[in-house]
């Protein structure tokens, strides 16, 4: 009976943790729909705010780029509207071929890169999602690495991974305003590196599919 | 019957001891952004898990202390043989794995240096202790239980232990490279443990190979 219980409740925890996971992964999906669509003329290019009930998106086409940001209307975001926050040349980013600090340029060994660099640097008063075209240099179904170059601390920092090109354009989200790169294979000397969690997965079910023909082939003997 | 216990309690540990890290790279992060903190919180996580695994192998981790205490020159002897077949075969394995690629090196060694510089303590308390115990329960444990067979239990859990030590930094083809020597201190691990049927000698073994590569960090190599 004792023996029983151990085993319900290890059984237990484990079926919690993947219920978790399933449900962690189900609450990231949404839907929204568009209500008010904006065209806004600022500093030479066009920018184009398109309202839904839960974000604000503001593509930008300039002569060389063309990108945007989409902002969740949470309430940080209302605060900081409600603070006079203005769409003005901080939106602005530029991209460049290489990583101009040579301390951090040394520790990617892989030199197909493209850096962000944001005009405005510092926190942003809500998550962002920036969408950009990066036809001119990645194909169709790549898979990217996001890095932050954080000159300060002279390394490099792990942002995001599984970043697919689809349509010429990519999407990644940031916290803050700085220099950013993607590249196509990881940074070794980055911190935070990701953890191929795929992999892991796949080695899981091997692992339990191997237990499970032992105890069976064991039973059968 | 006591087969599929056997195994379902197998199973639930060892989905335990792969869920509840990534469990808590899920959320740590956004509980606090100190490295320190966090590490702490996760050794507390960890902790409880050791203890959790300890209760449900109570009766078998007693059996085999007190066979150590019994007669723990025989064990301790052993356990040093063990080790330097663990140190002697890594050597060459990572010296044939250099020749043939010179810019190999361990995927995860910059990150644990990294850890070890910034929170010397926990790090030690960390690895010469949690992970030492459960991923000797995991790995020895667990799998001899249900594996009958020693050859295949001896490779099988080297393998997935060699996986399971680099396999969440694992990018490319090139990274593979990288599980071969893990895959071999996992096999000299089983090995140990199946040989003399106590799991304190796999433990003596690691413990001597942690304090032989805290030696090399103390030292400065």
């Amino acid at each position: 009976m004792k023996k029983n219980a151990s085993l319900i409740i290890t059984s237990l925890l484990a079926l919690s943790l993947i219920s978790l996971i399933v449900l962690k992964i189900e609450i990231n999906r949404t839907n929204d729909e568009i209500f008010e669509k904006e065209y806004i003329g600022n500093f030479e290019d066009t920018i184009t705010k398109t309202e839904t009930e839960k974000e604000i998106t503001y593509e930008i086409i300039d002569d060389k780029l063309t990108y945007s940001w989409t902002f969740n209307k949470d309430e940080k975001l209302k605060q900081a509207l409600k603070d006079n926050m203005e769409i003005d040349m901080d939106l602005k980013l530029s991209i460049l071929p290489n990583i101009q600090n040579q301390k951090l340029n040394n520790m990617v060994d892989n030199k197909d890169l493209l850096v962000i660099k944001f005009n405005h640097h510092g926190s942003l008063p809500t998550k962002a999602k920036i969408s950009l075209d990066v036809s001119n240099k990645y194909q169709n179904g790549e898979t990217l690495y996001l890095y932050y170059l954080n000159e300060e601390k002279d390394q490099i920092e792990y942002i995001d991974s599984g970043i697919k090109v689809k349509n010429g354009k990519v999407e990644f989200t940031i916290e803050h305003c700085s220099d950013y790169f993607l590249t196509g294979s990881i940074v070794q000397d980055a911190v935070n590196n990701p953890k191929n969690i795929n992999l892991i997965i796949i080695v899981m079910v091997i692992v339990i599919i191997v237990l499970i023909a032992s105890t069976l082939f064991q039973n059968k003997k | 019957m006591k087969n599929i216990n056997t195994l379902i309690k197998g199973i639930s540990v060892f989905l335990l001891y792969i869920l509840v890290p990534y469990v808590l790279d899920m959320f740590l992060p956004g509980i606090t952004e100190s490295t320190t903190i966090e590490l702490l919180y996760r050794f507390i996580f960890m902790f409880l898990l050791l203890l959790f695994f300890f209760l449900i192998y109570k009766d078998d981790i007693i059996k085999d202390i007190k066979a150590f205490i019994k007669s723990p020159g025989k064990i301790l002897l052993k356990s040093l043989l063990f080790f330097l077949f663990l140190i002697i075969g890594i050597m060459v394995i990572s010296s044939v794995i250099y020749a043939i690629n010179p810019s190999f090196e361990y995927t995860n060694s910059g990150l644990i240096d990294s850890l070890f510089q910034k929170n010397f303590f926990i790090m030690i308390i960390y690895v010469f202790f949690l992970t030492l115990f459960t991923e000797q329960i995991v790995f020895r444990k667990v799998f001899r239980d249900i594996i009958k067979n020693k050859y295949f239990f001896i490779i099988f859990s080297g393998i997935i232990y060699g996986i399971f030590q680099v396999g969440y930094v694992i990018t490319g083809i090139n990274d593979l490279c990288t599980i071969i020597p893990f895959a071999y201190a996992g096999m000299i691990l089983s090995t140990s443990y199946e040989k003399t049927d106590n799991l304190v000698t796999p433990c003596l073994v690691y413990l001597f190979y942690d304090l032989f590569l805290l030696s090399g960090i103390l030292l400065g190599l």
